[in-house]
């Protein structure tokens, strides 16, 4: 790289870069309000377990260990929730969309005494107490503000805690849940 | 000891200002303990340059895989842009939040993750459509993120570094903090404990005063009470002769005399009496000064108190007059000798002293309070200053005019002390040149009145003027002879031969009335009380109003 383009990439780029992640904030059309979990879309009723032919973005695996591979049609067809929320990860707050954990669980027969493991695309794999899902209202967000989240950008699916609701989700341990780039769901 | 309790005063300001610095010190101290455990509690980072690392490796062998001839270890263009969108997500996690923020304080100077990130960006379209023949651009790009790999271990090393640093820096500022505490309260501790002590010492100081004031106070009281008791004992004791001076007197005037003689001896006894007076209001004083004034509180028909009051007045050259305004209640509840003597010593010190004639006192009841207004006009000469009636305690008047305080003085004091002693209070109304009020205001309740009915059968003349003398009293009522109202005492007049029958009817016309027989009795026994030859009037009197709170 010259010198010209590594000062282009150093000076321009990298600012530019943060100032749009910056301002890819809550907007005024924002179906997000502080401090309550809305739901924006009862779904569709087609998220079942069953197989179909498109391409797959999380698999849920049952205590039986039948898996099954959702594709993000059948993800969205779950009842959509929006949370406003802050965290360490993002500046300041975002609105976060898609369907409520306990929702998502449910399809695997989950209860709140069980827990799941949830793993990332590498391989990253956290054990979490079902029972988070079942008190708070956790996202398992696949859209900020409006925009679908891309793997570069912790999507496809982004495990989100509503720490700006509920003061004791503030705690580093509950960051450790937020796992992104979500693809797997295993119940314990 | 003016300078001991300055000293005391200084010390204890110093050990607030210093105790007020100590809090100020430890709330600053604890702020920074609270934001040191806020940073301890945030989520470590170390992981992020740890995964950032990881993922350009595994970016590294994917792009060696796509090449490679062995097919279990062959990769794809699809796997290798996977790759490369995790290695995005990881540079980008350095861009945002506060996790980016505290990431890239440690890339302040180096810049690695911001020149990766331009490197990625060169290389993006290359890398998105890469096919595994293109080995060039290959070796181009792995040759453009091999560099990376050193500078990002060098980073997570700097990071690992700085955190263990950060969370050292936080433990030991704790640590200090723990001891900025314990310092804290120990210095708080011994300034308590010195503050203690002063308050300690002056408290012993105070008390040991307060016991030397006390015994110079009971010193004090003793001396005063010796004091009353001997001017007590001294008037008492002159009065007696000069009562027996008083008598003699009297008897030597019954005798026939010259006028001249006759004069002389008057004159002698008016001195007497004025002696006995000065001697009894000497007695009055020294019982107000050691507060030892029995103050009574009886019934007083206000009608016979102004009377009294116009007996009293014993002024050769001026008269009395006195008004009782027609609202004033039949009786009230007080101490009727000192009132008399409260008005009868103004009045003579207004007469005597400051020089008016005219003297009038008109009584009323108004609020609770008998008020008597002594008014008075000037004879002539100076206008009066009247001071020693304004308002202030007793023993002050003997302190403050001590070198001036005239025998006149001694019945305005007195009447003070008496007006006083009884809550009321005397007031000088503004002079208007020509003369004018001086209010006495004494609390004094209205008395219920009680009233006796009594028949009187007397059958001399004699006994009908003794009775008619025992009855002078607004609580008695004496029925007429034919009056049909029921008596509560009967007088009779016993003739030493009494008709009982008589007796039947008159117990059946006062059923309720009490029999008081009166001369010579020959049968006791239809009586309630005898009174026998001669008639004692004073016990006739007590005989009847032994009845009266029952009446």
């Amino acid at each position: 790289m010259s010198k010209t383009s590594k000062f282009f990439a150093l000076q321009v780029l990298f600012p530019v870069m943060i100032a749009s992640a910056v301002s890819a904030q809550m907007s005024d059309g924002s179906p997000c309000v502080v401090g309550e979990t809305v739901l924006v879309s009862a779904g569709s009723g087609i998220a079942t377990l069953t197989q179909n032919a498109d391409e797959k973005i999380v698999t849920l695996t049952g205590r039986d260990g039948q898996s099954v591979a959702l594709s993000a049609a059948q993800f969205a067809a779950l009842p959509q929730y929006a949370v406003a929320n802050e965290n360490e990860f993002m500046d300041g707050l975002n609105c976060y969309q898609g369907p409520l954990g306990r929702d998502v669980l449910a399809l695997i027969g989950a209860g709140p005494g069980d827990t799941v493991n949830l793993t990332a695309i590498n391989d990253y794999l956290v054990e979490a107490p079902a029972v988070h899902m079942f008190d708070y209202d956790v996202i398992f967000a696949t859209e900020i503000n409006g925009e679908r989240l891309s793997v570069r950008d912790k999507g496809p699916i982004w495990v989100v805690y509503p720490q700006s609701d509920q003061a004791e989700l503030r705690d580093p341990i509950y960051s450790t849940y937020m796992v992104w780039q979500l693809s797997r769901v295993d119940l314990n | 000891m003016h300078s001991a309790r300055r000293l005391s005063f200084l010390i204890g300001a110093l050990i607030f200002v210093v105790l007020m610095a100590l809090v100020i010190y430890g709330v600053q101290a604890f702020q920074r303990d609270a934001e040191a455990l806020q940073t301890a509690g945030q989520e470590d980072i170390s992981w992020s340059t740890g995964q950032l690392e990881l993922e350009l490796m595994r970016f590294r062998a994917e792009l060696w895989a796509l090449q490679s001839q062995d097919p279990t270890n062959a990769s794809s263009p699809a796997t290798l842009n996977n790759r490369f969108d995790i290695l995005w997500s990881r540079v980008s996690i350095f861009q945002r939040g506060r996790i980016g923020e505290r990431l890239m304080t440690y890339d302040a100077d180096s810049r690695v993750v911001a020149r990766l990130f331009a490197t990625m960006q060169a290389f993006e379209t290359q890398i998105v459509t890469l096919q595994p023949d293109n080995a060039n651009s290959i070796i181009a790009i792995e040759r453009a993120f091999q560099p990376f790999g050193d500078e990002l271990r060098e980073f997570s090393r700097r990071v690992t570094l700085g955190e263990q640093r950060i969370s050292a820096d936080i433990r030991a500022q704790l640590r200090n903090g723990a001891q900025r505490t314990i310092v804290i309260l120990a210095a708080a501790t011994i300034l308590l404990l010195i503050a203690l002590g002063i308050i300690w010492r002056d408290s012993r100081r105070y008390r040991v005063l307060a016991a030397r004031n006390e015994r110079l106070a009971e010193k004090a009281n003793r001396a005063s009470r010796a004091k009353s008791q001997f001017l007590t004992m001294m008037s008492h004791e002159l009065r007696t002769p000069m009562n027996g001076v008083l008598g003699l007197l009297a008897l030597a005037r019954q005798t026939k005399l010259t006028v001249a003689v006759d004069r002389t001896l008057g004159q002698a006894e008016r001195s007497a009496k004025q002696l006995i007076g000065l001697l009894t209001d000497i007695l009055d004083f020294s019982a107000l000064q050691s507060k030892e004034l029995p103050i009574e509180k009886s019934p007083i028909s206000m009608v016979e108190f102004a009377s009294k009051l116009r007996e009293q007045y014993d002024q050769p050259n001026a008269t009395l007059g006195v008004i009782v305004e027609p609202q004033m209640p039949l009786m009230l509840a007080g101490d009727e000798k000192r009132l008399c003597q409260i008005f009868a010593y103004l009045t003579g010190y207004l007469i005597e002293t400051a020089g008016v004639d005219n003297v009038s006192l008109t009584l009323s009841h108004q609020n609770g309070l008998l008020k008597g207004d002594i008014s008075y006009h000037y004879r002539g000469g100076d206008i009066w200053h009247p001071d020693l009636l304004s308002d202030g305690e007793l023993q002050d008047i003997g302190q403050k005019n001590n070198a001036n305080f005239s025998t006149g003085a001694v019945g305005p004091t007195i009447a003070r002390g008496l007006c006083a002693q009884m809550g009321g209070q005397i007031k000088v109304e503004p002079d208007e040149g020509q003369g004018g009020h001086v209010v006495v205001e004494i609390p004094a309740a209205i008395a219920t009145t009680l009233q006796i009915h009594v028949r009187v059968e007397a059958r001399t003349p004699v006994m009908k003027k003794i009775c008619e003398v025992a009855l002078r009293d607004s609580r008695i009522v004496v029925l007429a002879p034919d009056s049909a109202d029921h008596a509560d005492v009967v007088l009779i007049e016993s003739t030493g031969d009494d008709d009982p029958a008589q007796f039947k009817l008159l117990q059946r016309a006062n059923p309720k009335a009490r029999l008081v027989g009166l001369g010579k009795i020959a049968d006791t026994s239809l009586f309630d009380q005898c009174l026998a030859h001669p008639i004692d009037v004073a016990g006739l009197r007590a005989a009847i109003k032994g009845i009266l709170p029952a009446a």
